[in-house]
């Protein structure tokens, strides 16, 4: 590879990974072995829950099946996580002036952006493909020549997804470009994609459901779901031709991608600058405000201003807008019928505080809030406000934007449901006490651990320890009592109850602990 | 009035940036901080406007303490930092507002300083567009005018030259010149000592994390210039490594 390629992907993932932190003594350090806990720990669940899929597959006599199973949901996967990236990683990055001041070619520098989608991406396919391997290829007694296609394909498999990503991303902000409120339409345009992208996904994988046939069934949804799967199978001699051809495109693709966009890459670029820096501003006049309502005003401006951090903090809550404007206009039996969801009304009806909640819990800006100040924490570190107004207006920037999508819910919930007394309490007490906890969790473990000196917010509102740390408390919350109602040990309402009152008084601590918390 | 007693500002590795600082500034003051890259500056001016703790000592504004009334010292103070890294996504005339909003200026006043001092600042034009298209030099403008909107009583300034045009640079030395005579307190850091020779009442030379020399200005320079002071501290500290 390339020496200059070589350095900026390196210097791009130390920088993004903080591993330079990991050889430092101090608070740093911690956040940095904190981190890679939280990720490895991720990770390590990943693995077993894709060895128990493997193993499943194998106990319903589809053992041959494991490895284009495991590739084209790896695929999928990658897909959801290049659509979110790319931008934050080689479009929206801020570090296109500095790095275009340096003796290197745009190509160089769009390769080195690719290779660290590439990283990640092969991570998560990893995370399939090794239980994968390990299950399938002592059962199919494999000779060596098949484990090594297997790996050839591992490697290969992020191209097309890092492809997808690229595109789509660059065509979002292309399209956004011509908009004022650039980041909020792309972010908007971004909604839409994943929005198809999973209406696509979740009708096809429901659609073949009366076939009889297993394997039949399982391969049709796989095959529809993730095309190029069709070339992915490995059961005898005539499967190594599709192999290679499928080689053959991921390379093809790759070759065609970087030629393509490293030309785009400057071009976008250079759009973007000059978005940026136009001057035809309208007069605006000002108003005096209550110091609360500017700090709070200041913060969801700032949420509006970052592509990434708007991407990141309000995936659920346009879900929750979008599903429940599909719920008022159509009603729940149509909606269930073309998604193909196998709940009953009942079901709904008992279910759907838990399933605002998990929304919620998807949209957490107050986990990022303070690091997102960046190296303009001088700002509130020297005024003249209480530590507490800072956590309130943060705090309230949270509620704020689940207030939205807790409203549309509730209004959809009781129209169009007809909910009894009961149901009703608890779609109201429940998403509150979630929201309540992760907002102030989520704060708690920004104020603990922050980072302000980062170049691209991307690492801020993606993988610090705050996010993965609160994101990952939030499914066990949310995993936790769901799992108490799936088994029926207790009855719902005692579930519903027990959990409200823990969320509010674990809220409570957060919030204490979080204003006990020296800024300065 | 700002008062420093026996600061020490020690880093999380133990480092001593700054050691037993103790400095009196009185109103009518136009306080110069001199010293190398390195020496403590920044550091015992963040320390000041309470973007760094301090581990020993106590700082004190117009009676208050840092430690206990930070708000009451923030209310009396107003900071420039060296790189104004402002809210890049508001625009001039948002961040100037925002900042009035938090020191609760009344409107009437708002309105009237943020038209003296753009007008002063070249800014008026230029207020309405986002702070992310504005060159390093109005970034400071637009800094400055935040600070003086709220008319505060001690000004700290780091590095304040760096990055203003001719024009920018004679007008703020103007301010700070008639926020002294009205009273005011202004503490500013410089690598240009020709400025700080001609502006400052008094004086402070830091080196390696203690102050050498402080005081009137005619007393620490005498018959030589503030350049050759400076160049005879960071010399006899060259001598006394050696040694």
């Amino acid at each position: 590879m390339n020496q200059k390629i070589w350095i900026l992907f390196k210097n791009d993932l130390w920088s993004s990974l903080h591993i330079n932190h990991l050889f430092r003594s101090g608070k740093q350090n911690n956040v940095a072995k904190l981190t890679a806990i939280v990720v490895l720990l991720m990770g390590i669940l990943l693995l077993v829950y894709n060895a128990i899929t493997a193993q499943s597959l194998a106990n319903l006599g589809e053992a041959a099946l494991i490895p284009t199973y495991m590739l084209s949901v790896s695929s999928i996967m990658m897909i959801f996580l290049s659509l979110l990236r790319a931008n934050g990683t080689i479009f929206g990055n801020s570090d296109f002036e500095q790095l275009s001041t340096y003796p290197i070619s745009e190509k160089e520098i769009f390769i080195s952006k690719l290779l660290h989608l590439y990283f990640f991406n092969l991570l998560i396919s990893f995370l399939f493909t090794i239980p994968a391997l390990l299950v399938w290829a002592p059962l199919a007694a494999l000779s060596p020549i098949w484990i090594i296609l297997f790996c050839m394909v591992s490697l290969i498999t992020p191209v097309i997804p890092i492809c997808v990503g690229v595109i789509f991303g660059g065509f979002v902000y292309r399209l956004a470009a011509y908009f004022q409120h650039m980041n909020l339409i792309a972010v908007l345009f971004s909604f839409i994609l994943l929005g198809l992208f999973s209406y696509f996904v979740i009708t096809h994988s429901n659609q073949s459901a009366q076939m009889q046939d297993m394997h039949t069934m399982l391969y049709s949804q796989i095959t529809t779901i993730y095309l190029p799967s069709v070339l992915l199978q490995f059961h005898n001699s005539q499967h190594i031709l599709p192999i290679f051809t499928f080689l053959f495109i991921s390379c093809f693709l790759l070759v065609a991608l970087i030629h393509i966009g490293s030309k785009y890459y400057r071009n976008l670029h250079l759009l973007l600058i000059a978005l940026t820096s136009k001057t035809n501003a309208k007069q605006q006049s000002i108003k005096q405000r209550n110091v609360r309502f500017a700090i709070w005003q200041k913060e969801f401006s700032t949420l509006f201003s970052s592509y990434n951090y708007l991407l990141n903090s309000t995936l659920g809550i346009v879900v929750l807008i979008f599903f429940n404007t599909a719920i008022l206009l159509f009603g729940m039996e149509k909606l269930t019928s073309a998604l193909s969801l196998p709940f009953s009304i009942e079901t709904i009806k008992n279910g759907y505080p838990m399933f605002i909640a998990a929304m919620l819990l998807l949209s957490n800006p107050s986990t990022a809030a303070l690091s997102m100040e960046g190296n303009k924490i001088w700002i509130l570190k020297t005024l003249p406000m209480k530590q507490k107004h800072v956590i309130q207006a943060k705090l309230a920037c949270t509620f704020s934007l689940h207030f939205i999508g807790f409203f549309i819910s509730i209004l959809a919930f009781s129209i169009r449901l007809s909910p009894n007394v009961e149901q009703m309490i608890w779609a109201v007490i429940i998403p509150l006490s979630y929201s309540a906890f992760i907002s102030t969790f989520g704060l708690m473990l920004n104020f603990s651990y922050p980072y302000f000196s980062w170049k691209n917010d991307m690492y801020i509102v993606k993988q610090s320890p705050p996010v993965l740390i609160s994101a990952f408390t939030g499914m066990a919350m949310l995993l936790s009592p769901f799992v108490l109602i799936l088994f029926d040990i207790l009855p719902i309402s005692v579930i519903y109850l027990a959990n409200s009152i823990i969320l509010i008084v674990l809220s409570i601590g957060c919030y204490q602990r979080t204003c006990s918390i020296k800024l300065v | 009035m700002l008062k420093l007693n026996h600061v020490t500002k020690i880093y999380e590795d133990g480092t001593r940036a700054i050691t037993d600082i103790n400095l009196h500034i009185q109103s009518g003051d136009i306080y110069g901080f001199i010293g190398s890259n390195g020496a403590g500056k920044s550091t015992t001016i963040k320390s000041i406007v309470g973007i760094h703790p301090f581990e020993e000592g106590e700082i004190w504004i117009d009676g208050y303490s840092m430690k206990s009334d930070p708000v009451l010292c923030k209310l009396r103070m107003a900071f420039i930092p060296d790189n104004p890294n402002l809210y890049e996504h508001l625009t001039g005339l948002q961040y100037i507002n925002f900042i009035a909003d938090i020191f609760e200026v009344p409107l009437p006043d708002r309105k009237r300083r943020l038209k003296k001092y753009s007008t002063i600042f070249e800014m008026t034009s230029k207020l309405n567009n986002r702070i992310a298209s504005y060159s390093h030099g109005m970034k400071q403008r637009t800094a400055l005018i935040a600070a003086l909107v709220h008319k505060p009583k001690l000004f700290i300034l780091d590095e304040p030259f760096v990055g203003l045009d001719p024009t920018a640079s004679f007008e703020l030395k103007k301010i700070m010149q008639s926020h002294a005579k009205n009273g005011g307190i202004v503490f500013f850091s410089t690598h240009v000592l020709e400025v700080a020779e001609r502006l400052c009442n008094k004086v402070a030379i830091i080196h390696k994390g203690k102050l050498v020399k402080n005081g009137f200005m005619e007393d620490v320079v005498g018959l030589k210039s503030l350049e050759e002071i400076f160049m005879e501290v960071r010399y006899e500290s060259k001598n006394m490594d050696i040694i």
